[in-house]
């Protein structure tokens, strides 16, 4: 790398990182389930990114590589049979951190049901319904940050959005 | 902001996967902004949970870890030729001082004339000198041996 072309590139790289990196742990916390395994996953992506920082400044999308970086990285942790299990297990463990909205969400009636909920589902699905409700990524966005077709994320975005309204529906979870 | 009847459509479609980000956008605050119709607001929770979701914020410590800057490769060999330089100008001036230069003794023709006699009496005195420790000294071993072949008779005896 040309020395004077340096700063310029770390410049670069570095507001990349700052507009994203809230948006990679969401994403990892919504696929591992657990903000322990979150941060490692978002450290482990963010360590590798800074070896590529040279080849993802070119890139057309850099958040969305990073994204779909994030999203298999957070996959290969949670089939990981040991570290899925655990999860798995924990997942009507009492709370360990309830100052985050994550764990606020899990301790609310409500907000909790549908928290559960969403853990059930598939991780593809679930990262694309995270990544449109929660990020509020467009279609193109979406396919780029996980590599499924564009069918593919409207199928599992539409699934995802009338398991959720079934739930609030038929458990009758909300007064209405 | 939406009506109740515009976001009711409005969320036939959402839930159909047919709405673009703006007309969610929409939908979202109208959920947000409360006094949402009573068949609707079952779904009312689900809005809310991902507002929520947006909220969360990354650790600090999260950080690509090698953010330090290294110095280029030409100045760390720029560095290294420099000090190299330095050792070896500093090696060349402490450096022992060459065995050629050590002073050597010259060597000298000795004056032999001044210990030369030229007295005739003072050469006689040394000369007879001379002579009474040769005459002594060669009748040394003759007294020696008639020493010992007396002993040697009393021993035979």
């Amino acid at each position: 790398m040309n020395g004077a072309n340096a700063s310029p590139i770390l410049d670069h790289y570095t507001s990349i990182i700052s507009s994203v990196r809230d948006r990679l742990y969401r994403l990892a916390l919504r696929l591992t389930g657990d903000p322990d395994d979150a941060e490692d996953v978002v450290q482990d992506v963010l360590v590798k990114s800074w070896r590529m920082r040279d080849r993802i400044v070119t890139l057309d999308n850099p958040p969305a590589w990073l994204m779909r970086m994030t999203k298999h990285q957070a996959i290969d942790r949670l089939r990981s049979a040991r570290v899925r299990g655990e999860r798995e297990t924990e997942a009507a463990a009492p709370d360990r951190d309830a100052q985050t909205p994550y764990r606020l969400a899990e301790m609310n009636d409500t907000l909790g049901h549908i928290h559960r909920l969403l853990r059930r589902l598939p991780e593809n699905q679930r990262a694309v319904l995270h990544l449109r409700e929660v990020e509020g990524m467009d279609y193109r966005e979406i396919t780029e940050a996980t590599g499924l077709s564009l069918s593919q994320v409207k199928t599992y975005l539409h699934r995802g959005r009338c398991k959720i309204r079934a739930l609030l529906l038929q458990e009758k979870i909300v007064d209405a | 902001m939406i009506d109740h009847t515009t976001a009711e459509k409005l969320l036939h479609r959402y839930f159909d996967g047919e709405t673009s980000l703006a007309e969610e956008t929409e939908l979202r605050a109208y959920f947000r902004a409360g006094g949402v119709r009573a068949d609707l607001a079952a779904l009312d929770p689900m809005f809310g949970y991902w507002e929520e979701q947006r909220e969360i914020k990354a650790p600090a410590t999260l950080k690509p870890i090698a953010r330090q800057r290294r110095p280029p490769v030409r100045w760390l060999m720029a560095t290294a030729a420099a000090v190299l330089l330095l050792l070896t100008a500093n090696g060349w001036l402490q450096r022992p001082p060459d065995i050629t230069e050590f002073q050597i003794a010259e060597k000298k023709e000795i004056d032999w004339s001044q210990y030369e006699v030229t007295d005739p009496e003072e050469a006689y005195r040394i000369l007879r000198g001379a002579l009474k420790t040769a005459s002594t000294e060669m009748n040394r071993g003759t007294r020696i041996t008639v020493r010992e072949l007396g002993e040697m008779g009393r021993v035979l005896k």
